[in-house]
């Protein structure tokens, strides 16, 4: 899951809570959920694929290779200074390579381009923080029609971005993450929870740790035969907590928030290409007196699977 | 009637006789597995599906993969004349990710008859065999009539082992029919 290059300290700015933009965000928070549930409640085997934001369960097959290019545009509200207001705007690509180790295993490198960040003062581009991801599906029933599964995952960020000038492309630290990935395709539901440990940057400050947890619904309105394109409706509900930094042991002020999402996206395939765009909007955010603010976030990937270069 | 014309006029008829005998001649009897049909669970979505029809696309003598994801099946068509491996299509299922539920083979060959047993020769008495044990198994009668005419038996796998380094397969047999001459 991609998110914006972290590691910028913000100035301190409390922040006014809005209630009644959380009251219409809560309303539509529920409506939403209760269309979620009528999806769940469709008939077997129009649900699958995997979530475009969050993670799935579900591995490519052995020696499979999967090749994924996906362009990211997200925007976030930054504290106030000064009476000032400024808003961050990101465009990165992601390029992920995937491979099948065994039909139950497989490893995942990402590589961010930041090709765009910037403020109202400042600019930067440059490769982001590599991302080497491990998916271990230890759980798997497969039925007709559908299959039952759950993964592990593990993943590392290594500190390849640039952390010079204000908008640093990378966190200057090793990141390590965990999680649990469980669904049932063919008639829902998807439901990941990741943690994940951020390492101390160079300036001494220990990033946060961050929560994440993802439940996701997929919605195929027509069922179509093998060789024909399919047509899958994703509703995710995604949530994020990042935790304080620190520095030396006290508290940065303006950092560390929590956030709960809700994204919609398509899955378009034709046998082993897929095209996914999907859109993301911030429900409710606790920035905690003063962190930056998310704003929406549109991703649109390209995903082709293939054999192996191996020619196995 | 010249002589040089009358030559001619046998060798065209010789030719033609020759002709008439090969085409109009009963088409020598086929041994083959036709076709196998892989019940597959876990074919939730044609995206996911995909690496099921690759691995399957690799093994030796599968001429052509059909995913049928409604009815979750694969039907494999074999090269003619080949006898693939039921062990690797079941190892590329696997490996795909998928889990096999049952697999049915659709052969033509001859009956005959083994250690008691009634058996369809795939390629002769030395060659690949598939046993005929339970469902609807030819009778003596069928077996009599229709002699070392080819037959074409249907029915789900129940085992495969090695014999004196011949295949043996056995089948629960859900129908045949003999196989008339082109």
């Amino acid at each position: 899951m991609n998110q914006l290059p972290r590691g910028t300290e913000r100035a301190n700015a409390p922040r006014q809570a809005d209630g009644r933009k959380l009251r219409r965000r809560c309303g539509t928070l529920g409506a939403c959920i209760l269309g979620l549930l009528i999806v769940v409640l469709a008939p077997a085997r129009v649900l699958a694929h995997e979530p475009i934001f969050g993670v799935g369960p579900r591995v490519i097959w052995k020696d499979g290779l999967g090749l994924q290019i996906q362009l990211d545009r997200q925007e976030e509200e930054l504290p106030r200074q000064e009476g000032k207001d400024d808003r961050e705007e990101a465009w990165v690509i992601n390029y992920e390579v995937l491979y099948g180790l065994t039909a139950n295993q497989a490893i995942t490198l990402a590589i961010p381009h930041v090709l765009d960040r910037r403020t109202a003062t400042a600019q930067n581009g440059g490769i982001g923080d590599l991302l080497l991801r491990y998916k271990g599906r230890f759980d798997r029933r497969d039925v007709p029609g559908g299959v039952y599964h759950a993964s592990v995952l593990a993943g590392v960020e290594l500190p390849t971005g640039a952390r010079d000038g204000p908008l640093p492309t990378g966190s200057g630290t090793y990141d390590v993450m965990g999680g649990l990935a469980a669904g049932y395709e063919g008639r829902l539901v998807f439901g990941a929870g990741r943690y994940k440990r951020n390492g101390t940057s160079d300036a001494g400050v220990d990033i946060g740790n961050g929560l994440i947890a993802d439940a996701a619904v997929g919605f195929r309105p027509v069922r179509t035969a093998y060789r024909r394109p399919d047509t899958v409706v994703m509703a995710e509900l995604n949530y994020q907590s990042l935790g304080r930094a620190q520095r030396e042991g006290i508290v940065v002020p303006n950092t560390g928030r929590n956030v709960l999402y809700l994204s919609a996206g398509v899955w378009l395939t034709y046998r082993n290409h897929a095209f996914k765009p999907g859109i993301q909007l911030p429900v409710h955010t606790d920035d905690r007196g003063g962190a930056s603010r998310p704003d929406w976030r549109f991703v649109v990937a390209y995903e082709v699977h293939t054999g192996s270069l191996f020619g196995r | 009637m010249t002589g040089s014309r009358h030559h001619r006029m046998i060798g065209w008829a010789t030719t033609a006789l020759v002709l008439g005998v090969l085409l109009g001649a009963p088409a020598p009897a086929r041994a083959d597995i036709e076709e196998i049909v892989l019940r597959v669970d876990g074919l939730a979505c044609p995206f996911c599906a995909y690496g099921l029809e690759k691995k399957l696309g690799r093994v030796s003598g599968v001429d052509q993969v059909d995913v049928q994801m409604d009815a979750g099946r694969v039907i494999l068509t074999p090269s003619r004349g080949t006898v693939v491996s039921v062990d690797t299509v079941e190892r590329a299922v696997s490996d795909a990710g998928f889990s096999l539920r049952s697999t049915e083979l659709t052969a033509t060959g001859r009956l005959g008859e083994r250690g008691g047993a009634l058996v369809l020769w795939l390629d002769g008495p030395s060659g690949a065999a598939i046993e005929l044990v339970g469902g609807e198994v030819p009778d003596d009668e069928f077996a009599r009539r229709v002699g070392d005419a080819s037959v074409r038996v249907s029915g789900r796998l129940q085992t495969i082992r090695q014999e004196a380094g011949r295949i043996v397969f056995v089948l629960t047999v859900d129908r045949y029919e003999r196989v008339q001459p082109a």
